[in-house]
């Protein structure tokens, strides 16, 4: 039986799960600072 | 006493870990590269083929320190947890609540490799042996403080629900260590422990490297969470108006 | 500490004791449940019925791995050193699978006391090393776990 699909399989998975973990706080970071200096652009225009 | 508390309350205030944090996080992502690069070098090309595994050996070095981080974060889970629930300080709340979603996918990762590796070894993807189903068990526990976290509205209760799972589930950290030494299992003993080493040093030099970069990954990671998540809660607060002032400056 | 913080600190110990007694009650009690195989001594002790299904572990005894010409059943012997059980397995044996290695076979005990294997997997040890280490080893004259 031929071990590479397995070796890469393994190497794969591992890639994917680690780039994910890393991205999330990355990308949802990005959205929550836009979301409060859009909140506080407003209500500097209101005061 | 008064001095370990004073500390505590300083790194514990929210903007001055957000501070330092942040010169801190691309630091260990350089080094998690680094490592990662020499440890993957090492473990795919350098290292030799196994007398009885053959090539298959090389899923071990993803294998092996992933199923260790799967335990550590657990365990310091733990030990934040108690922390949390006795003295109140909130960044370790924070900390828990931070490193489920690494160590679920430590633990994730360790399942799937042992999965790949043991099909063409053991011969078969998957058994209920006591350390393979206690590994699964832990998966569902960090699953489990995840949702226990997610079902309160208030952060501060949820942390402590949090903090409480984290702890009473510690008693499983023993049970995979120790399982293949209590139980008749598949899954072979540790190969390294403090009564030496059954793994040759050219083995274990990739195996150590990618140890070591698995620990840096979880440290930039674990702050990078715990900063969003201070961002999040206290986004009404002073010291976020501040920084989005200086920021948009 | 503060009467507060004294008061969550016992109440949190409490709780892990609690916790701790009651998974190692659990664990006690579970533990003949959890023997993931039966060794050959277990077997010939327990008179285990024929026609029950169970895991066997043990060592493929040296010399004792006869196949079959025309197709893949293969016949061997699983021993602990101290009883042992004649197997039959008519299947695709994992590449590990060799006299001396660790075996579990999955299966059932005939009448007349032989093993018939649905499944066999090779249970690997704690040694890893390249080839030539273990050929050297093995001229030395030493065992793999002297390593």
């Amino acid at each position: 039986m031929s071990h590479t699909p397995f070796i890469l399989g393994s190497y794969l998975v591992g890639t994917v799960v680690l780039l994910w973990a890393a991205l999330a706080p990355v990308i949802n970071k990005r959205g929550l600072l836009r979301q409060l200096k859009a909140r506080q652009a407003r209500m500097e225009k209101t005061q | 006493m008064n001095r370990l508390y004073l500390f505590f309350h300083k790194t514990g205030s929210p903007p001055w870990f957000y501070k330092y944090s942040g010169y801190l996080i691309p630091w260990l992502w350089a080094g998690f590269l680094l490592l990662t690069a020499i440890g993957l070098y090492l473990g795919l090309l350098v290292a030799p083929a196994d007398y009885q595994q053959g090539e298959s050996v090389r899923i071990m070095y993803l294998h092996v320190p992933a199923a260790w981080m799967s335990m550590m974060i657990y365990g310091l889970m733990a030990i934040w947890g108690f922390i949390a629930l006795v003295w109140r300080i909130r960044i370790m709340e924070v900390l828990i609540i931070s490193s489920a979603p690494i160590g679920a996918a430590f633990t994730l990762i360790a399942l799937v490799s042992g999965s790949l590796w043991g099909r063409p070894t053991w011969g078969t993807y998957w058994v209920w042996d006591a350390r393979l189903t206690s590994e699964l068990v832990l998966l569902f526990l960090y699953f489990g403080v995840i949702a226990l976290y997610n079902s309160f509205d208030e952060p501060r209760k949820a942390a402590r629900a949090a903090s409480l799972l984290s702890i009473v589930g510690a008693i499983n950290l023993p049970i995979i260590h120790f399982s293949v030494l209590w139980w008749n299992t598949l899954h072979q003993g540790s190969s390294i422990g403090t009564s030496g080493n059954s793994i040759h040093p050219s083995m274990l030099w990739p195996l150590l490297y990618m140890a070591v970069a698995f620990k840096l990954y979880y440290g930039a990671n674990l702050l990078s969470r715990a900063r969003l998540r201070l961002l999040t809660q206290d986004h009404r607060k002073r010291w976020v108006q501040d920084l989005l002032t200086k920021e948009s400056s | 500490m503060t009467p507060t913080r004294k008061r969550r600190l016992i109440g949190v110990l409490v709780i892990v004791i609690g916790v701790g007694v009651a998974a190692a009650v659990a664990m006690q009690a579970l533990n003949e449940n959890m023997l993931f195989f039966v060794s050959p001594t277990d077997v010939d002790e327990q008179n285990l019925p024929a026609g029950k299904r169970f895991r066997l572990g043990g060592l493929v005894a040296d010399g004792s791995v006869s196949r079959a010409s025309d197709s893949l059943a293969v016949q061997f012997v699983v021993t602990d050193g101290l009883a042992s059980v004649d197997v039959r397995f008519d299947g695709i044996l994992p590449d590990l699978f060799r006299e001396g290695q660790g075996v579990i076979a999955i299966g059932e005990l005939t009448p007349e006391g032989r093993f018939e294997a649905a499944e066999v997997l090779a249970k690997h040890d704690e040694n890893y090393m390249p080839p030539e280490v273990a050929d050297a080893l093995e001229k030395a004259g030493h065992t793999e776990s002297e390593l």
